[in-house]
């Protein structure tokens, strides 16, 4: 607090608002952060949720109008038609999505331990997602962030449940799939599914990284102009504090500065000429002070006029009158015929005898 | 060889004291030793610069001229009262503060050749260098002795026209008891005065060299009236004059 006290008036405002920005800009800035991630976060986690409720539409189109219609043909013709799986039309739709230019990055997956097709089986993330999905059938939705192919994705998933006895048509034992079916994915992948299994997770993920970058441009950019609003507040303070302030004291402390060590002139109080003319406090201040210079130096002038004018004056008669009253007396002649030869007397007996006690014998008093 | 020398003013209230003490304390600050006679018995007052009060004094200069003690009995050491080292050593002797002493000397007087007597055996017992002695103003027979039997006289004097007569009377008389050394200190000159023109017109005006010219301000007197001026601002212009006042009155002239 001392070391404050000491600083320039200029230093000591500029000081304070340097805290009181510095600590508006922190909590700003954090405030700021948060809102903007929070908000990309949204963005993506709604994109993802969009793309799997559609995902998901496709899915319920194939299995309810385009699935019956092609298993007639199937049988007819005994082949495959892998068009008529929900899972191949969600996932060549999403393929056809990637196609288009800004979404190369989106990924959809029904990640499953036993899938048919090999492009379907969980890698180990996925694994544990599709597991938390098992122990918990309570649990709808999982989301949140991971890295796929070094990339920063949001990902958005739900748990596939054999819900339909339908499906274990193809997926409960080779021998009564379709042969077409076994005969494109082989005997051994995709069998064994049980009613009510949580078979897959669905994930659908999102890019992530360019939002998140995108928001942190957004956050940077906010942040600049609030450091330039305040740094140009600061300057712009400075200045007008240096302006309207600091030197119009300092002006007024050098004529009174002048004053004390009686420095004054005529011109002297003409230093505060522009300051006076202000209509603020200051000038107000300034008005007083210079007419208070402009009386000091008029009194100091009547003072100088007055030393020229001191006289002495002696009445002499009077003056002559009074020293014979004192001096023409017996007393007076004696005590200056003595004086002389006291004053003698003095200095001898103090070369003679230096130790000399004429009363008594007693040292020196000790200090009291 | 020791000298004595009287600081007189022809009246009160024209910062007598206050010389006597600043003069003798530049004095011991050069080694001498020094002792103050305050024989302003009706109106004691230079203790109090050396921050003395009535309770601190046993013996005064009342007490050696009543005959119930040696003077040196009432010289008290006040070297260390001013809390700055000094080489030299300051006695003072003070007059006693009691009402009832004061107009004791009022209604008997006393035996003004003791005071010689004093001078002389304050001289010898505390080996001093110098004596000084704060007289009555005015000119009284005690008076005139201390001023007769000094070797330097100083007489301190405001620029105000109520002194100049008196002074004048002062010197005169001065002159006539042979005093060999006497010098003028004009003090309380208002700051407005031009000093160097003062000190000349003064000098021609009485005839008499002016050791000083001291001037007065609002914030010097503040100073003043608490302790002894020139150890507290050695750097002090006024503390420059005094000493100026010193040397001049140690001198034995030109």
């Amino acid at each position: 607090m001392s070391i404050f006290r000491r600083l320039r008036l200029g230093t000591r405002f500029t000081l304070l608002l340097l805290v009181v920005f510095g600590a508006s800009i922190a909590v700003s800035g954090v405030a700021l952060y948060r809102l903007v991630t929070t908000v990309a976060v949204e963005s993506v986690s709604s994109n993802g949720l969009l793309l799997l409720h559609s995902v998901n539409a496709v899915r319920s189109y194939t299995a309810h109008q385009v699935n019956p219609l092609l298993v007639p043909v199937m049988q007819a013709q005994g082949k495959f038609i892998p068009e008529s799986v929900p899972a191949f039309s969600a996932r060549s739709v999403f393929t056809n999505l990637r196609g288009d230019r800004g979404f190369e990055n989106f990924a959809y997956k029904e990640a499953a331990l036993n899938p048919t097709s090999p492009q379907d089986r969980a890698d180990a993330w996925e694994t544990e997602v599709l597991m938390r999905f098992r122990n918990d059938r309570k649990l709808a939705e999982q989301s949140g962030f991971r890295t796929l192919n070094g990339q920063l994705v949001f990902y958005n998933a739900r748990p596939m449940v054999v819900g339909d006895p339908a499906c274990l048509v193809c997926h409960s034992t080779p021998e009564t799939a379709p042969p077409a079916m076994v005969q494109r994915y082989g005997s051994i992948d995709g069998f064994g599914w049980k009613l009510n299994d949580v078979v897959a997770a669905q994930i659908v993920y999102v890019p992530a990284a360019e939002v998140y970058s995108r928001s942190w441009s957004t956050w940077v950019s906010v942040m600049i102009v609030t450091l330039t609003s305040f740094a140009l507040a600061l300057l712009a303070f400075n200045l007008v504090l240096g302006r309207n302030v600091v030197k119009p004291i300092g002006q007024m402390a050098e004529l009174a500065r002048r004053i004390s060590v009686d420095e004054i002139d005529e011109m002297a109080p003409k230093s505060l000429a522009t300051m006076t003319r202000r209509s603020d406090e200051l000038g107000q201040m300034a008005r007083v002070f210079e007419r208070m210079a402009q009386e000091v130096y008029a009194r100091e002038q009547s003072l100088r006029q007055q030393v020229q004018e001191l006289r002495i004056e002696i009445d002499e008669v009077k003056k002559a009158r009074q020293v014979a009253q004192l001096v023409n007396t017996d007393t007076f002649q004696e005590l200056r015929a003595k004086a002389q030869k006291l004053r003698q007397q003095r200095h001898e007996t103090e070369t003679d005898i230096p130790d000399n006690n004429p009363v008594s014998g007693s040292d020196p008093p000790a200090q009291m | 060889m020791s000298r004595v020398i009287s600081v007189h003013s022809f009246r009160g209230g024209t910062g007598k004291s206050n010389t006597t003490a600043n003069i003798a304390a530049l004095l011991a600050a050069e080694g001498r030793r020094v002792c103050i006679v305050d024989t302003d018995i009706l109106s004691p007052g230079i203790h109090v610069l050396f921050g003395i009060e009535e309770d601190d004094v046993t013996k005064s200069l009342n007490d050696y001229l009543w005959g119930k003690c040696n003077i040196e009995d009432a010289a008290q050491d006040v070297t260390e009262r001013l809390r700055v080292p000094l080489k030299g050593r300051i006695y003072l002797v003070p007059s006693s503060m009691k009402a009832g002493d004061i107009a004791r000397v009022l209604r008997e007087g006393y035996d003004v050749g003791l005071l010689n007597d004093g001078y002389q055996r304050l001289l010898e017992v505390l080996k001093l260098d110098v004596l000084m002695i704060d007289t009555h103003p005015g000119l009284n027979e005690e008076t005139l002795l201390s001023i007769a039997i000094s070797d330097a006289l100083a007489i301190v004097m405001r620029p105000d026209s109520q002194d100049y007569q008196g002074t004048a009377v002062t010197v005169e008389v001065a002159r006539k008891l042979d005093v060999p050394r006497m010098l003028l200190i004009v003090n309380k000159t208002p700051t407005s005065f031009n000093a160097a023109e003062v000190k000349a017109r003064v000098e021609r005006t009485f005839g008499c060299e002016v050791a000083a010219v001291l001037p007065h301000s609002e914030e010097m007197m503040t100073l003043a009236s608490d302790g002894v001026f020139v150890l507290r601002y050695p750097n002090n212009p006024m503390t420059k004059l005094l000493q100026q006042a010193a040397n001049r009155l140690m001198s034995d002239g030109d």
